[in-house]
């Protein structure tokens, strides 16, 4: 076990470790008492004398109660200093690693704002999570359109899916407004070629039915 | 009544430590016992005050020095065993020789008439 491992399951041992050392002094007392009576002391005498010698009970407990939290608190210390003397001690490779840390929490940070803004913020539509994707699921893969997005896949439990709607189904869905109220179709429609500002560049495009 | 003791000796701080090792190194035993055996092997010099027992108990537990369980005594009753770990023995080998060093040293400072003497 490590040493780490010691002082951290030692402290939240703490509540049962009160009982312990109540119970710890108990048998102390008793077996004075006992040792006592063996030397001839009368019962009663016995335990008074032991009483006596084990002296102020609670101050026991007490200075043993500070022995705990000193410890601890000194091991704590010990380890924090040498924590900071390793580092004035290899000053080049702690800056390093001081800033490759500062580095790298800058980095995640500005990665995690910027996904956070494009996928965990919700669409700014209203009512975004009533959106729903409808998926199209058939028996037999010839029956299978395809929207150009690559999402068709084979349903575990048999026949096929994918983002590919029949027309007339997706007409049929539009007309209807009993489940939703409006349906949009979109369908990939490769590589385009655009112009912004006289720059040309490919990009993804898109077509996209009105809703 | 009174306990006619010989004239007792203060402990010294921090040797109640290396005492406590030294006597778990004949096996594990409970607070009392441990008292009691630093007693007896000292002559009745030297008196372990409970006071000064249980919490050095404790912190050489928390340093991971002695471990502790509770067994049953030889009398029957649930007791705190304590026992030495391998990082207690290792300790109690370099506090030994320290201390032997120091009382040697005191020895020759304090005793003179001996190195005289040859």
């Amino acid at each position: 076990m490590t040493s780490f491992f010691r002082k951290f399951r030692w402290l939240l041992r703490r509540p049962d470790k009160e009982a312990e050392l109540q119970e710890e002094l108990q048998f102390h007392l008793e077996e004075e008492a006992g040792e006592r009576q063996a030397e001839g002391l009368a019962a009663e005498e016995a335990r008074r004398a032991a009483r006596r010698e084990l002296g102020n009970v609670v101050l026991v407990q007490e200075d043993t109660r500070a022995v705990w939290t000193w410890t601890f608190g000194e091991q704590l210390v010990q380890d924090i200093r040498y924590g900071l003397r390793t580092i004035a001690g290899n000053k080049t490779f702690s800056a390093m690693a001081i800033l490759s840390l500062a580095l790298g929490i800058g980095a995640n940070t500005a990665i995690f704002s910027f996904m956070d803004s494009i996928l965990l913020r919700s669409l700014p539509v209203r009512d975004p999570q009533a959106l729903v994707l409808l998926s199209w699921h058939t028996p037999r893969p010839e029956f299978h359109g395809s929207d150009h997005h690559d999402d068709d896949y084979n349903d575990p439990k048999g026949g096929y899916i994918g983002g590919a709607f029949a027309y007339p189904a997706f007409e049929l869905l539009q007309k209807s407004d009993l489940v939703f109220s409006s349906v949009f179709g979109y369908q990939g429609a490769g590589k385009l070629n655009l112009t912004f500002r006289a720059q040309a560049d490919l990009a993804n495009a898109e077509y996209v039915s009105g809703g | 009544m009174s306990h006619h003791a010989p004239s007792r000796v203060e402990l010294l701080q921090g040797t109640l430590d290396l005492l406590i090792l030294r006597t778990l190194m004949a096996g594990p035993s409970h607070g009392h016992a441990i008292a009691k055996h630093i007693q007896r092997t000292s002559e009745d010099l030297l008196q372990v005050e409970t006071g000064s027992l249980y919490p050095a108990l404790h912190r050489l537990e928390a340093k991971g020095w002695i471990g502790a369980s509770w067994n049953l005594s030889d009398k029957g009753k649930r007791a705190r065993y304590y026992r030495l770990t391998a990082l207690g023995r290792k300790q109690l080998v370099s506090e030994q020789s320290k201390w032997q060093a120091f009382s040697r040293a005191m020895g020759l400072i304090l005793n003179p008439m001996d190195q005289e003497g040859q």
